[in-house]
């Protein structure tokens, strides 16, 4: 009888009793919690101490392997959760675990970049069979990191030298150089075989030899912990996420409190990642599997084949495309990020807001920073420091056309090298058509949205931001019909088809 | 701006970028402000501008390093030291 009472009292009546009160606190006082330490913006004085003890560190690190498990299930998840661990627990030495870690996840998988190319060449010339390739792969990695250490030493003592005061452009030309003599077949056999090898290498860390170069600063830490550098084991694509030693030794964390504020800006990342994975996955199925749209690429292919879909599919398709790309985009780039935050590292996140962007350059800049900053320390500053600089408007807009055009095209290219095996030099050029001309429409949105002045937030009206905000999405959207996503199959003609029949 | 000396320039043209972007909060001048995210590449351009139109430097005679524009502190030795100007 006094329990039905206390339940009707408690959940049916007018007052509160002190001990429901109390009892309520403590739920929600706990939900709350849970949702401030592992969602929350800030970080409370409690749980920041705690994640400096023994237990805390454990805690952190076993939330982030559990959620990085679903962005990587592979031979290298335990060397990465390792290396997370031991950076938590003896930072002093978190230089040598990175290089020793990225040494490891890098013998596990050598060819990251490119796994199949050394194969294909080799079944190309007939020699698959003459051939270990597991010899071959850490053979040519062996030769490329004593030719990156024999370039990094001849910049630090031989700076001055006319070849080596722009390094950049001296090893684009030796790596085209070596694309041209490979595509001409100068070689045959296994000469071959190792020569594609060595090129399909040099690309796949082109631009992490880039960043070395670029690392005046970083002339004190040793060549071998700067190697640990290239493709760490935090991951990444051809472009490096996290610029160099300098720009890491920026961002480390330098006691055991900023250690600690890292690895849970590290851990809430990566749950963050996960759920936007999640959302990513139920959005791919909505779109594709129960709304029934096809991929921008069918929709276009459909297009060439003369059976257009509607237009209301057609600006479907293109809208569902740009969200699934800003996603994949997203969690693709933040979970590295997260990786390297729980290893001490603290990065700029990769994306941040991109549907926020009020202007064209803004939206470049939150979309896929890594890469906007590859374009801009390496084809950009070079250019804007050394030309028209009488002349404001036309060395932002060269500069400009150099990064987002010339240096885009340059990196693709590169990081599509296959392409030139595949099809040959002349017609591989030729395929880039399309995405050349996508180029110079980001280019040229981009030097007029810089040349544009910056509204100042403090005096912009919500509708008029909202309206910004549109219209870059829509840009964006309507360039991406150029953009094929690194398959380069759809001519110029076909993709301008498809953008006409987005609006008649 | 004409008669501030070099550091009230530079933190005053730094404030101006930030307040443009909504960044109110205040700044140290040991604080790193392009690799902490706070400054961008555009803001980066025009701080270039600034230092060529304000100091005269040249920077393609010294090369170019995000560390020497990261901070206020890092903007004085770059102007203080003798090499970079044209």
């Amino acid at each position: 009888m006094g329990s039905s009472y206390s339940l009707k009292f408690n959940y049916f009546g007018k007052d509160i009793t002190p001990s429901f009160l109390a009892r309520a606190q403590t739920i929600w006082g706990e939900v709350a919690s849970l949702k401030f330490n592992y969602f929350g913006k800030d970080i409370t004085p409690s749980f920041l101490a705690r994640a400096q003890t023994i237990w805390g560190k454990v805690e952190l690190v076993a939330i982030f392997a559990g959620f990085w498990w679903s962005f990587d299930a592979s031979s290298t998840y335990l060397p990465v959760i390792l290396a997370i661990t031991l950076c938590a627990f003896i930072p002093r030495y978190r230089w040598h675990i990175v290089a020793a870690a990225t040494l490891i996840v890098f013998a596990l998988n050598p060819f990251w970049f490119n796994p199949t190319l050394p194969d294909f060449v080799a079944a190309q010339e007939g020699v698959t069979n003459q051939i270990n390739f597991n010899f071959l792969h850490y053979g040519i990695a062996l030769f490329f990191f004593c030719f990156a250490l024999a370039v990094i030493v001849c910049k630090q003592r031989f700076g001055h030298l006319a070849v080596l005061r722009r390094p950049i452009m001296a090893l684009l030309f030796l790596y085209f150089t070596l694309v041209l003599v490979a595509s001409q077949h100068v070689c045959h056999g296994l000469a071959q075989v190792l020569l594609w090898s060595f090129i399909t290498m040099f690309g796949g860390y082109f631009w992490f030899l880039g960043y070395a170069l670029l690392d005046g600063s970083a002339a004190t830490t040793p060549l071998l912990l700067r190697l640990g550098t290239f493709h760490p084991f935090w991951g990444s694509s051809t472009t490096p996420i996290g610029k160099g030693v300098s720009n890491l030794h920026n961002v480390e964390a330098k006691d055991a409190i900023e250690l600690a504020v890292i690895q849970i800006k590290g851990m809430r990342l990566i749950i963050v990642c996960s759920i936007l994975h999640l959302v990513l996955t139920w959005f791919v199925l909505a779109t594709h599997t129960y709304l029934g749209l096809p991929s921008l690429n069918e929709a276009i292919e459909h297009q060439a084949m003369g059976v257009p879909l509607s237009l209301a599919s057609c600006w479907a398709t293109l809208l569902a495309s740009f969200v699934e790309t800003v996603m994949r985009i997203a969690v693709w780039g933040n979970s590295i990020v997260a990786c390297a935050r729980m290893a001490g590292f603290n990065l700029l996140r990769n994306t941040y807001k991109p549907l926020q962007s009020r202007t064209l350059a803004e939206f470049w800049n939150r979309f896929y920073f890594y890469f906007k900053e590859l374009l801009v320390d390496f084809f950009f500053f070079p250019t804007f420091l050394r030309y028209f600089k009488k002349h404001k408007r036309l060395r932002i807009i060269f500069a400009t056309f150099m990064a987002a055009f010339v240096g885009n095209i340059i990196f693709h290219f590169m990081r599509d090298i296959d392409l030139v095996l595949r099809v040959g030099l002349v017609p591989a050029i030729a395929k880039f058509q399309t995405y050349a001309f996508y180029c110079f429409l980001l280019a040229t949105g981009i030097a007029v949205s810089q040349l544009r002045p910056r509204a100042s937030v403090q005096g912009s009206l919500l509708h008029s931001v909202q309206f910004s905000s549109c219209c870059v999405i829509v840009f964006f959207c309507l360039i991406s019909v150029f953009d094929d996503g690194g398959e380069y199959r759809v001519p110029l003609a076909t993709a301008l088809s498809f953008l006409r029949r987005l609006f008649w | 701006m004409e008669n501030q000396q070099p550091q009230a320039k530079i933190r005053e043209f730094i404030m101006r970028r930030l307040q443009a972007k909504g960044d109110m909060a205040p700044f140290e001048d040991s604080d790193v402000l392009v690799t902490g995210g706070r400054l961008d590449s555009l803001d980066v351009v025009e701080m270039i501008s600034f230092l060529e139109g304000e100091f005269g430097l040249n920077f393609s005679i010294i090369g170019f390093d995000r560390a020497y524009v990261d901070s206020v502190n890092a903007l004085m030795r770059l102007i203080s030291s003798p090499a970079p100007h044209s």
